[in-house]
């Protein structure tokens, strides 16, 4: 295998772009463009270089990179649409990875699209009767782990609503995140109840969006500054046993976030003592606290500790979801994963602006996605 | 091997879900759900019924009954197993 570093990154606003309350509308393939073509003047390159495509989407149907990439070039070259619920982005630039580390090709897109749907996001990820039981609720998978959370380790609800508060404080400073405003936990706490004991200010808002991010080898590196190799892009799937939510018998689950935590750790020989910034999985802000513990930043229930002593804000020692996370960002499903790789790249080569995390040298990107999925991407200078 | 599963059990977490699911289920919203726990180490995703859902606790001791789910749009009864209190005078449903 050889090294593989990021040639370029680029964004579009998140937002919902659906020509309402004055919100411009635009087709996720626009603002895909938009995003490829950031990618390419971030990394100083031209389409004809691109090589391949894997695109992540979870909504659009066929044929979304397709889309996408028609606006800037139709070179020829193959193009892959890949759907791994909200672990899609993440899950397309490991393919991309794992192309140019093996030698098939130099430089490859890895790009992520979404236009959402209205309301909760539909899951073909249950069976019938369970969907007819009404399980298909990811709130709700999230409150019962959220339940136990709280009787295991004394977390309160004030502790979730911390975590969106955070979050939303440092979307402030994301021009990109489509919440750029502050809550307080007054609002949090007062917000609509979804799934007791999580309201609606302790979910992770909709968003349309896109993310991309070129990925060459050394030799093709163009664009200049802080050079950021990926250490590690791993993707878990299916461990027996935690299907959301604890079917378990005495035999113990396997836990999927540290089963994938544990590979990229081994591949990258890099530990979380090592790790200087994360983007942790905030679909919910109480999935925050045990994803960081689960990733093995600390024991289980030291999360909580960490968060009311300031520990995972801006400034703090281990700053978690420096752009907002999903909390601010909003979460168009495909492209989620690439927007937090795209800020821990950010991050790495000092490039975060207000938000930046100083002397941050190796960071972290973590996105879950119903299946189960687990990916990780991390990182270094 | 075959093990017999007991239909008595303990609630391991529970949640009462105030939006309707995306999908499929065509009962009353609020409704409660939650993982109980057997005896024999099973942990069994399900319905919760036959008591103020407010009353639900982690640990409370609930047993199975089968109860109606809703009407289908063909009109026939989907019926489902679901935990309600041990010792609730259950007459069906939720309160």
């Amino acid at each position: 295998m050889r090294d593989v570093v990021i040639a370029g990154v680029g964004l579009c606003r998140f937002d919902l772009y659906d020509g309402l309350k004055g919100r411009p509308e635009k087709q996720y393939y626009e603002l895909g463009g938009e995003a490829i073509a950031n990618a390419l003047d971030d990394a100083d390159m031209e389409w004809k270089e691109i090589q391949a495509v894997f695109n992540g989407n979870v909504n659009g149907g066929s044929a979304t990179g397709h889309m996408a990439t028609k606006r800037i070039g139709m070179t020829g070259i193959p193009i892959v649409n890949v759907e791994n619920a909200c672990s899609s982005g993440q899950s397309a630039l490991r393919l991309a990875y794992l192309m140019i580390a093996y030698g098939v090709y130099d430089v490859v897109l890895a790009s992520g699209v979404e236009k959402v749907p209205k309301g909760l996001l539909p899951s073909e990820g249950w069976n019938i009767w369970e969907k007819l039981m009404g399980f298909n609720v990811m709130p709700a998978m999230y409150a019962l782990e959220t339940v136990r959370y709280m009787e295991d380790t004394g977390a309160t609800i004030e502790d979730f609503a911390k975590v969106t508060v955070k979050n939303r404080k440092n979307g402030v400073l994301n021009p990109y995140a489509r919440f750029q405003q502050p809550v307080t936990i007054e609002e949090v706490l007062s917000s609509r109840m979804i799934a007791k004991p999580l309201r609606f200010l302790n979910a992770c808002p909709l968003g349309d969006g896109a993310a991309a991010v070129i990925l060459c080898s050394k030799n093709k590196l163009k664009s200049k500054g802080k050079v950021v190799t990926v250490a590690a892009a791993v993707l878990a799937s299916g461990t027996y046993g935690q299907d959301y939510g604890f079917a378990s018998i005495r035999i113990p689950p396997t836990n999927i976030i540290e089963f994938s935590a544990k590979q990229a750790y081994e591949l990258s020989g890099i530990g979380p003592d090592d790790i200087g910034v994360i983007q942790a999985y905030d679909a919910m802000s109480s999935g925050e606290l045990w994803d960081i513990e689960e990733l093995g930043f600390c024991k289980r229930g030291e999360a909580v500790g960490l968060l009311r002593d300031g520990a995972f804000d801006l400034g703090g020692k281990l700053p978690v979801n420096t752009d907002g996370g999903l909390m601010a960002r909003s979460h168009p499903a495909g492209a989620t994963g690439l927007a937090q790789a795209i800020e821990i790249y950010r991050q790495i080569r000092a490039e975060a602006g207000a938000r930046q995390v100083s002397g941050a040298k190796v960071g972290l990107a973590h996105s879950m996605g119903i299946g189960l999925n687990s990916s990780i991407t991390i990182l270094k200078r | 091997m075959e093990t017999k599963l007991s239909s008595k059990g303990k609630i391991y977490n529970y949640t009462i879900v105030e939006q309707k699911p995306p999908a499929y289920y065509k009962g009353e919203v609020p409704y409660a759900l939650g993982f109980v726990e057997l005896p024999e180490g099973v942990r069994l995703r399900s319905l919760f019924t036959g008591c103020n859902l407010n009353d639900l606790k982690v640990g409370m001791e609930v047993e199975m009954v089968i109860e109606r789910l809703f009407e289908n749009d063909e009109g026939d009864e989907i019926i489902t197993y679901k935990f309600k209190p041990v010792g609730a005078s259950w007459e069906g449903g939720s309160q």
